[in-house]
C-alpha cells in the first residue's frame, strides 16, 4: 500500500506542470507525515490580486513547481472561508508558511508577492 | 520681545494642524476639507475615514491604517507612508508631493488625476491599483508589485518602472519610452494604443 502510494506520487510529481494542492489542511497534514515532507500553506482570498499572480504566474513555474511538488505538500487556505481553522496568525496576504507536518513548527514564512527566482530561493532554504 | 514671540507663534501655526479639526477626525471618522497638517497620525486606524480635500502635508501617516480611506483631493506634500496600509483608498485628485513611501500598501487603490511628483518608493505595492489621467514627475516605482493594475492615458516619462512587476497590467491611450514598453511587454502587460517613443 505505501509503495503504491509513492508510486502515485512520483507519477505525479513527474508529469505535473502545476502544484498538486491538497483540498484541506488535515488531508495535508496526513499526506505530508506519511511521504515525510514538509507542509506549504498559502494563505489568500481568490480577489486578492497579488494572491492571483502568484498562483497563475510564479507557481506555475516548472522549476517551483517540481521542487515544490518534491519537498512538500501544498494547501490554499481562504481566509474568509477557512477563518476558524487557520493555524497561523496573518497580517496580509498573500502569505506563505512552510511548516514541519507533525509538529506544525514554522519553518519558514513569506508575506506577499515576489518573482519566481526569489520565490524559489525562499523554498530552497526551508530547512 | 513680545513681537517676536507673536512672530514664532504665526510662523509656527503656519505649519501645524487644527487642534479641533483634528479632534473631529478622531472622533467621527470624518474631516472634509480639514487643517491636518503636520499632524501625527501614525499607528492610527482611519480604515473608512472621509478625508477628502484636506491638508495633510507634512503628516506622518507611518504604520496608519487607511484601508477603504477617502483621500479625495488631499494635499499629501511631504507627508510621510512608511509602511501605511492604503488598500483600497481613493487618491483621486490628491497631490502626492515629496512623501516618504517605503513599504506603502496601495492595493487597488483609485489615483485618477493624481499628480505625483518627487516621489523615490521602496518596495511599493500598487498591485491592482487604478491610474487615469495620473501625472507623474520625476517618480520612482522601482521593482513595485503592479500585476494586475491599469493605467490609462498616462504618459510614463518621467516614471521609472524598472524591475516593477506588471504581469496582466492594462496599460491604454499612453506614452510609454520604448524600454519601458520592452519591459512590459517581457511582463505580459496588456498594452492598448499605446505609443512607445
Amino acid at each position: 500500500m505505501k509503495l503504491l502510494l509513492l508510486l502515485i506520487t512520483l507519477s505525479l510529481t513527474l508529469f505535473a506542470d502545476s502544484i498538486n494542492y491538497e483540498k484541506d489542511l488535515e488531508s495535508a497534514k496526513q499526506k505530508a507525515i506519511q511521504l515525510d515532507k514538509k507542509l506549504m500553506i498559502m494563505y489568500s482570498t481568490p480577489s486578492c490580486p497579488e494572491c492571483n499572480y502568484m498562483k497563475k504566474k510564479v507557481l506555475k513555474d516548472k522549476e517551483i513547481v517540481s521542487f515544490i511538488n518534491d519537498n512538500f505538500v501544498s494547501v490554499i487556505m481562504d481566509i474568509k472561508k477557512d477563518e476558524k481553522i487557520l493555524p497561523y496568525k496573518f497580517i496580509g496576504i498573500p502569505t506563505f508558511y512552510f511548516s514541519n507536518a507533525s509538529s506544525m513548527k514554522l519553518l519558514a514564512k513569506k508575506i506577499g508577492g515576489t518573482r519566481e527566482k526569489q520565490f524559489l530561493q525562499i523554498v530552497k532554504n526551508v530547512k | 520681545m513680545k513681537y517676536l514671540l507673536i512672530l514664532t507663534f504665526l510662523i509656527s501655526s503656519l505649519f501645524s494642524y487644527e487642534q479641533s479639526d483634528l479632534d473631529k477626525l478622531l472622533k467621527s471618522n470624518d474631516c472634509q476639507e480639514c487643517d491636518l497638517k503636520g499632524a501625527n497620525l501614525s499607528n492610527r486606524d482611519l480604515s473608512n475615514a472621509n478625508l477628502s480635500g484636506s491638508d495633510l502635508s507634512d503628516a506622518n501617516l507611518s504604520k496608519a491604517i487607511l484601508v477603504r480611506t477617502n483621500m479625495w483631493g488631499t494635499n499629501l506634500t511631504n507627508a510621510n507612508f512608511t509602511d501605511t496600509n492604503a488598500r483600497l483608498s481613493n487618491l483621486t485628485a490628491a497631490d502626492i508631493i515629496n512623501i516618504k513611501c517605503e513599504n506603502t500598501i496601495f492595493k487597488s487603490a483609485t489615483f485618477y488625476n493624481t499628480n505625483f511628483e518627487n516621489v523615490k518608493c521602496k518596495n511599493l505595492s500598487i498591485w491592482s491599483a487604478k491610474f487615469l489621467e495620473t501625472s507623474f514627475e520625476n517618480t520612482d516605482f522601482k521593482n513595485a508589485g503592479a500585476a494586475y493594475s491599469s493605467f490609462t492615458d498616462v504618459d510614463f516619462s518621467e516614471l521609472n518602472i524598472e524591475g516593477a512587476i506588471f504581469w496582466n497590467a492594462k496599460i491604454t491611450d499612453s506614452i510609454v519610452k520604448k524600454e519601458d514598453c520592452i519591459h512590459l511587454k517581457k511582463e505580459e502587460a496588456i498594452l492598448k494604443n499605446v505609443e512607445c517613443e
